[in-house]
């Protein structure tokens, strides 16, 4: 596909779905936007788009379509994105998959789900998935009314990786002409990894467990919340990971760099290479609140696809990973749940017996069939 | 043989309640301690000045830092002192030991006389000993100053085994003048499995960690940090402990059974099987704060000296304490101690080996063998 980009399908119309219709909407791409839940449209519908606050100016973009029809949004598009939680990408890529053509790029934001997509896409019967994505959602954003989005800061650093691996540098071409900021990595291996949330909200959230219900999270979750001894579980999650990464041969950096680099934290914070000084040292989260309550999603988004990816990871590779299992534990006892049954493990990606090269070899080079 | 003399090991809250309560009810206290800036203002006051339950000050006949000038002539030692400190103790006791020298060890949480004969055994003591435990701390007592303490109560219903468990009777005929609240339990495996603190402490600090670090403690610990998820977990850390327990045939109650026996909550919130209820309705813990930082006993002890020996007995039992092996880890990286390495073990309790049908002997002799 030669022709640059110019008709985005956006999936999802919460905050990160709403604050890209916005952003490239006033970049002067043609945007249309799908959801299932029409009350989360409505709004949006009666007044034709989105009002938005952000970095680049308070004002309305119009979104020229916004529907319920999967089908319809994607007419035409050059690039369907996918903005939404991990949980939900079994249901957007199912509701895509019928519609997608040879020539649009499929691309997720985040993604981090690893082989589940193009699981999914075969089940759908496209034998040849191609798809890319990015390992953190581009906008720190909050929906601040039904038909406004508020846009904190634009990221400028986001890693990103095709499936497979030998589409990267040419997806990436593409994907950079609408943000400038995607750098290129090998696979999706690469974007599972620099997954900051999936590192640090299931012990921070865990250690200050309860806080947060005696609270009801009435306190900074960051600046209050993760002190030394957070940090130190924080850092010892952080170690498992990068050795997970290191045996698959992956190439990913330290959390605190990873910080660092998307601007969160200063460069004195960086040099100690502690998550105890990252966080602490973080201008743009240090007023954050702590969640309400446990049932959220530091807890049951970043421990089934976050925390348990790694630990499948480190099975397949051969990699102890007490300290993430032991997180993963807990914080099912915490909340009731079996999240090694709910969460998603290689068998649920179809792969449950996969040796680690035939593993590394579909990552590079896709189904051949 | 009646006790007239007892050599204190330990001049903390217990070692100091415990010089005032048997000083002032006649028997000779011989009083240690490692290190003298302990025993100086004691010396200096002439002695322990008590309030609560006794009131005055009382003499002690001898406040030494030479173990061997203690335990001359004493007719019971009595070790109380922090769980950490059962092995240094064992180790300046061994060359004085003898197999009518009793022992007893107050607390012994979870293995402590174990432990101690282990200790006794790797420093050369092969002779029989003769030891007994108490689950807790006799006292529910604080320190006031330097040579002043507080007694508030005594423990009621205390249980009290004897290691090894055919010493019962002689061991009880000689504390329980001293003690009359013990109620003996069939052998230290009873009173290790029946220690409360190891259920709930570790969870707490645990899951208040951030709060305890950036607060230094600064809130009610069982009323508002024994939450329904913390409870959750105190309550998956209490089966694990009973599954352990059964499969060995060691008898032991539910924490919250023992929570009630204790005078800590209301038969309602016990019967509702809800730890974290049962905290926020415990009138004694109602106003007890967090401790100030995680430096603190409630993980070295309760963790090393309590989850460890439960997840060991788990090992020996082939049942498995997810929850119990995940507290001891996480407790682990955020203190940086490696606490199934360095707290008590199976090797440490001199137990490596045994068969899990030859733990009852193994209780009641003191030896595995034949």
């Amino acid at each position: 596909m030669a022709e640059p980009i110019r008709r985005i399908a956006i999936f999802g119309a919460g905050a990160g779905g709403t604050a890209a219709a916005a952003h490239l909407s006033t970049l002067g791409f043609a945007i249309s936007l799908y959801s299932e839940d029409g009350a989360a449209l409505e709004p949006l519908s009666a007044i034709g788009g989105i009002r938005y606050t952000a970095p680049f100016g308070d004002g309305f973009a119009a979104i020229g379509c916004i529907t319920g029809d999967a089908g319809e949004a994607m007419h035409g598009a050059d690039l369907v994105m996918i903005v939404s939680p991990a949980h939900l990408h079994e249901k957007w890529v199912s509701a895509a998959a019928p519609h997608l053509g040879a020539e649009q790029v499929l691309l997720i934001s985040p993604g981090h789900t690893l082989l589940l997509i193009p699981h999914v896409l075969r089940e759908h019967g496209v034998r040849r998935p191609v798809f890319c994505e990015t390992a953190t959602l581009p906008y720190l954003c909050r929906r601040i009314e039904p038909d406004k989005v508020r846009i904190s800061r634009v990221s400028d650093y986001m890693v990103f990786g095709a499936f497979p691996g030998r589409e990267t540098a040419r997806l990436h071409r593409l994907v950079a002409t609408v943000y400038p900021s995607v750098q290129p990595f090998a696979n999706v291996l690469e974007t599972v990894f620099p997954y900051g949330n999936a590192i640090h909200h299931p012990p921070a959230t865990l250690l200050n467990a309860g806080r947060i219900e005696a609270t009801g999270g009435d306190f900074r979750h960051y600046y209050d919340g993760i002190t030394p001894a957070v940090g130190r579980l924080i850092d010892a999650v952080d170690r498992e990971r990068l050795a997970v990464a290191a045996a698959l041969g992956a190439r990913t950096m330290p959390f605190v760099e990873l910080f660092w680099r998307m601007g969160y934290t200063t460069d004195a914070a960086y040099a100690t290479g502690l998550a105890y000084e990252a966080f602490h040292q973080s201008e743009p989260d240090k007023w954050i609140m702590a969640p309400k309550s446990l049932d959220h999603r530091y807890l049951l988004e970043d421990v089934p696809y976050g925390h348990l990816i790694y630990s499948e990871l480190g099975r397949l590779a051969g990699v102890a990973t007490p300290t993430i299992d032991h997180v993963i534990h807990l914080a099912g006892v915490v909340l009731g749940r079996d999240f090694r049954a709910e969460g998603l493990t290689l068998a649920r990606m179809g792969f449950g017996d996969i040796t680690r090269a035939a593993f590394l070899g579909l990552l590079e080079d896709g189904f051949d069939e | 043989m009646t006790v007239r003399s007892v050599a204190v090991l330990g001049a903390g809250h217990g070692g100091l309640a415990a010089a005032a309560d048997l000083g002032q009810r006649g028997y000779e206290v011989r009083l240690h301690a490692r290190r003298e800036e302990a025993l100086e203002p004691l010396r200096q006051a002439g002695g322990v000045t008590v309030e609560g339950a006794r009131r005055g000050l009382v003499p002690v006949a001898l406040a030494t830092t030479e173990i061997d000038r203690a335990v001359d002539g004493a007719d019971l030692v009595m070790l109380v002192v922090p769980s950490l400190a059962h092995r240094y103790c064992a180790k300046v006791l061994a060359p004085l030991m003898r197999p009518d020298l009793p022992v007893l060890i107050n607390p012994g949480h979870t293995g402590g006389a174990l432990g101690f004969v282990q200790g006794l055994r790797e420093c050369g003591y092969d002779g029989p000993a003769m030891t007994a435990e108490t689950v807790t701390l006799s006292y529910i007592c604080r320190k006031t100053g330097p040579a002043g303490v507080a007694i508030f109560s005594y423990v009621k219903n205390l249980k009290f085994a004897a290691f090894p468990a055919r010493m019962s009777r002689d061991m009880l005929e000689l504390v329980r003048p001293i003690y009359p609240e013990i109620v003996p339990a069939g052998s230290v495996l009873e009173t290790g499995f029946a220690n409360i603190n190891a259920v709930f402490h570790p969870p707490g600090m645990l899951m208040n960690a951030g709060w305890i670090e950036d607060t230094a403690g600064d809130f009610p610990f069982y009323r508002e940090g024994i939450t329904p998820a913390v409870g959750r977990v105190a309550g998956e850390v209490d089966r694990e402990r009973l599954a352990v327990a059964r499969a060995l045939d060691v008898p032991s109650a539910p924490f919250l059974e023992n929570f009630l026996a204790a005078g800590l909550t209301t038969p309602a919130a016990a019967r509702s099987g809800d730890i974290s209820l049962a905290c926020r309705q415990s009138e004694p813990n109602r106003t007890i704060k967090a401790p100030p930082r995680l430096d603190h006993r409630y993980m070295h002890e309760d963790v090393g000296y309590g989850l460890v020996p439960f997840a060991a007995f788990g090992d020996l039992a082939g049942v498995a304490t997810p929850t119990i092996d995940a507290i001891v880890h996480l407790a682990s990286e955020i203190m940086g101690i490696d606490f199934a390495r360095d707290g008590l073990t199976l090797e440490r309790m001199g137990l490596a080996g045994l068969a899990p049908g030859a733990l009852a002997r193994f209780a009641l002799e003191g030896t595995a063998d034949g």
